[in-house]
């Protein structure tokens, strides 16, 4: 019996760490650059693939790119890389040609607010707004998960 | 280069930011009375394509930062842009949303525009158990011609 458990304990540490990024709808996919994802693929769900034919979130104008899926660096957080965007990759030109360089993510515009601040409530507008909302965008963001 | 909100009485000059070591756009300070910013690799507002505008939602003394007022914006606001060159670019606000930063929508915020518009970019989603903001809140506005 314990040897059956030692074996059952390293098959457990053999699983993979990162977690799939699975996409919520594939306009969201779209906003990756992610199109044609193959059955194969952990980011495939049925759910995208409208015609279930083992092909989610089709396309005719562009490839499959499975580098532009975000990957989990830990438990529940997801970084997207920015790799060189093919020109003519897709219809007419790439994409992105309109900026230099294109960033990885949004903006780190929100200040740490310390225990310790003058300000409790953070009773600014649309910051109310987001703290009474918190409930329902942790939801959102932990349906993002696989 | 400055930027004025008059719905919501926003108004700062623009640095000149680029990109960190780790590709992410840089910030101004957090200090109050930390002016906007305008990402340099993308094209100066007027020009053809989406011109990235980011300011923070608050400040280092807990109170309001320069792009606070981004989440009061409503369709057809106006913002304007004052150029190098004198002359001011109007754009309309077409929409603000909320996107978590696991899985912020790349395309949509840099990708090409047919015509000249704006991203302007801030931080949402404060979670008081953190006291960190989880979301980017991104305003998009289009050139009124």
């Amino acid at each position: 019996m314990a040897l059956a458990a030692g074996v059952g304990l390293s098959a457990l540490s053999m699983t993979p760490a990162s977690a799939a990024f699975v996409f919520t709808d594939c306009s969201q996919a779209a906003g990756f650059g992610v199109y044609n994802i193959p059955a194969g693929s952990p980011s495939y769900s049925a759910a995208l693939d409208d015609d279930a034919d083992g092909v989610a979130c089709e396309s005719a104008d562009w490839p499959f790119d499975p580098t532009r899926i975000p990957i989990e660096t830990s438990p529940g957080v997801y970084e997207h890389h920015i790799y060189d965007w093919v020109p003519g990759a897709g219809p007419g030109s790439d994409q992105f040609s309109q900026v230099d360089q294109v960033p990885v993510g949004g903006a780190d515009t929100g200040v740490t607010v310390e225990e310790s601040s003058s300000v409790s409530g953070l009773a600014l507008g649309g910051l109310a707004l987001a703290a009474a909302a918190g409930t329902t965008l942790v939801v959102r963001r932990r349906g993002a998960r696989a | 280069m400055s930027v004025r909100i008059p719905s919501v009485g926003t108004e700062s000059q623009l640095l000149s930011l680029g990109l960190r070591e780790n590709g992410s756009l840089d910030v101004p300070p957090g200090d109050p009375g930390s002016p906007a910013a305008w990402y340099n690799g993308s094209p100066t507002p007027g020009e053809r394509g989406p011109a990235v505008l980011l300011g923070h939602v608050n400040a280092t003394d807990g109170g309001p930062g320069v792009f606070a007022g981004l989440r009061a914006l409503a369709p057809g606001d106006t913002v304007e842009v004052l150029r190098e060159d004198g002359t001011t670019a109007v754009f309309a606000v077409d929409r603000g949303e909320q996107y978590g930063k696991d899985a912020f929508p790349t395309l949509a915020v840099y990708g090409n525009t047919e015509g000249s518009e704006l991203r302007l970019i801030t931080c949402d989603g404060y979670d008081p158990a953190t006291g960190e903001f989880d979301d980017n809140y991104v305003v998009y506005a289009k050139l009124v011609v």
